[in-house]
């Protein structure tokens, strides 16, 4: 899960506030999945608020529709990993 | 490389066990036990304050075998003959009980062993707090870089939380030069080691190889054991809770164990929240009996000498407290105004308190019977004497007990959180805090006159605690009473 986020390390800014874009039905695994982002990508900190982030990444096996609310809060599709894991940035 | 780096990294643990045995402090399975407490709490004081200080890690990598090196070479330089010799040791055991009781402690230490080893395998990231919380914060710890400091963004959870852990898996994955899963899995299961070797050669040093024993079936409960590999910091804190009070209940006491137990005070408060219960109340409890016991020299005395020991890292985690993080939630909720008005729903505190109560006997993890049930068969096996004679001495311990579960259940009512949430999410892991204390308390304070002890050597006997402070040694700390 942790080497998940190893191939998007490029495609996002080395520091900063990031959003995390739930993948996982399931409230509790959407939570822990976060988490695991979280410690995978450190020293980026991941939130919840898009207007506070400067880019955005998602859980695993992301559906290409989150592409287009992403769109809509300014961000742009940059990076799209083999587990499934999108990227964008504004 | 690496095994040279691991090596190295090890230093802070080896400089401490050369000034513990200096210092004669315990025997040699303790001595190695509160060396690694040791050595891995102050490594990560000491990285952390350099990281805050604008030492990069890879400066601090150079510093810190230095000074370690030079701590451990000043106290082997240090060292007597006699501080060398061996400790007398106490037989109190019949022969073959004596080996009855280390044969079936080898077996249980096997078993644990084995299980710690399973349970690491299945969960290398150990549990969900070790990835939302400490090992997280290790990694923002480990950023070579200034983004270090954003380990402490209120977006994170828990920013303010204590940094042993989160410092020394730092430390490790800045020695290792990699975020290798097996950094905090190690501490994890060396403080679940050191925890059960210090409490088990402790018990055998004053009670035998019987209570011996039975004080490791007793804290090798499955629950332990899984929280023992979870990679948290409930075990850490634990292994400092009942190091602080073996040492201020080793007789006779010395001015080195006692600054010895406010350093390891200190420690648990740099280890969690909830160690900063215990940073204050023994200290507090221990000088309050001494001064009823032996007046107010001697309390002063004993008072200055934890203040000395716990004084720096008490000083270091206030000033992170202040300076660097957010305040904690549940504190702030706990002293809002309004938070006084929960001691009025009587429902509530009759829910923490049903909370509580159920969930200490449910503790453990045994598929038969909880912890009461395991208690009461080591009591038996160990005191047909009566149960109530307990030494004077081991009251501090049990006041601290209590005083620990009394603000938990204090912080219980007075949650800004779902008091049912909090509750239950928490308290099983509270009671692994205090429970290596509990189990030292009942093996070593419940039965101290059971026929399967034979008193062989009166080293301590009769001696109390701090209230029976000996005379210094010109040579060392160490002086037999008559």
């Amino acid at each position: 899960m942790l080497a998940l986020y190893d191939g998007v390390r490029s495609s996002l800014p080395v520091r900063g506030h990031v959003l995390y874009v739930a993948t996982a039905p399931n409230p509790t695994d959407a939570q822990a999945m976060r988490f695991m982002a979280q410690e995978a990508l450190v020293p980026l900190v991941m939130v919840d608020d898009v207007t506070a982030a400067d880019a955005a990444v998602t859980g695993p096996a992301a559906s290409p529709t989150i592409d287009t609310s992403m769109v809509n809060a300014g961000l742009t599709l940059v990076a799209v990993a083999p587990g499934g894991v999108r990227v964008y940035r504004r | 490389m690496t095994a040279f780096r691991i090596t190295a990294a090890l230093l802070p643990i080896a400089a401490a066990w050369c000034w513990l045995r200096r210092h004669e402090v315990g025997t040699l399975p303790e001595r190695v036990a509160l060396a690694f407490g040791l050595g891995v709490a102050l490594s990560s004081c000491a990285f952390f304050a350099a990281r805050w200080s604008g030492l990069g890690p890879r400066a601090y990598m150079l510093l810190e075998p230095i000074v370690a090196i030079a701590i451990g070479l000043v106290a082997v330089r240090q060292s007597s003959p006699a501080a060398s010799a061996p400790r007398p040791d106490r037989q109190r055991d019949a022969g073959h009980i004596a080996v009855v009781a280390a044969t079936a402690l080898m077996v249980m230490a096997l078993l644990a062993m084995v299980i710690l080893l399973r349970n690491t395998l299945a969960h290398p990231n150990g549990a969900w707090d070790a990835w939302m919380i400490w090992n997280t914060r290790g990694a923002f710890l480990a950023e070579p870089s200034g983004a270090w400091l954003d380990g402490f963004d209120a977006a994170l959870a828990h920013p303010d939380y204590p940094l042993l852990v989160p410092g020394s898996v730092a430390r490790g994955w800045v020695w290792v030069g990699t975020r290798a899963w097996w950094v905090p899995a190690s501490l994890s299961v060396g403080f679940t080691i050191a925890t059960a070797v210090l409490l088990v050669a402790s018990v055998w040093r004053r009670q035998g190889a019987a209570l011996a024993s039975a004080s490791m079936a007793l804290l090798v409960a499955p629950e332990f054991l899984s929280q023992g590999t979870a990679q948290l910091a409930d075990v850490p804190l634990a292994f400092y809770a009942v190091a602080a009070v073996l040492l201020l209940h080793d007789a006779p006491v010395s001015t080195v164990r006692t600054v010895l137990a406010g350093v390891l005070c200190g420690c648990a408060a740099w280890t969690k929240n909830e160690g900063l219960v215990l940073a204050v109340a023994l200290p507090a409890i221990t000088v309050l009996l001494v001064f009823v016991r032996r007046g107010r020299a001697v309390a002063a005395d004993a008072a200055a000498d934890l203040v000395i020991g716990a004084g720096p890292l008490l000083v270091l985690l206030t000033m992170f407290k202040l300076m660097l993080v957010p305040p904690n939630d549940v504190v702030s909720g706990v002293l809002a105004p309004g938070a006084l008005r929960y001691w009025a729903d009587t429902a509530r505190v009759q829910f923490v308190l049903r909370e509580m109560g159920g969930g200490l006997l449910a503790w453990g993890g045994w598929p038969v019977q909880g912890m009461t049930f395991v208690l009461l068969v080591v009591t038996a096996l160990g005191a047909r004497a009566p149960l109530w004679r307990v030494r004077p001495r081991m009251s501090s311990a049990a006041v601290l007990l209590g005083v620990q579960l009394a603000v938990f259940f204090a912080v219980y009512v007075m949650t800004p959180q779902s008091v049912a949430w909090h509750v239950q999410t928490s308290w099983p892991r509270l009671i692994t805090q205090v429970w290596p204390t509990m189990v030292w308390w009942a093996c070593a304070a419940l039965a101290p006159d059971s026929p399967l002890i034979r008193p062989a050597c009166h080293l301590s006997s009769g001696v109390s605690d701090l209230d029976q402070r000996t005379p210094m040694h010109p040579e060392g700390d160490l002086q037999e009473t008559p």
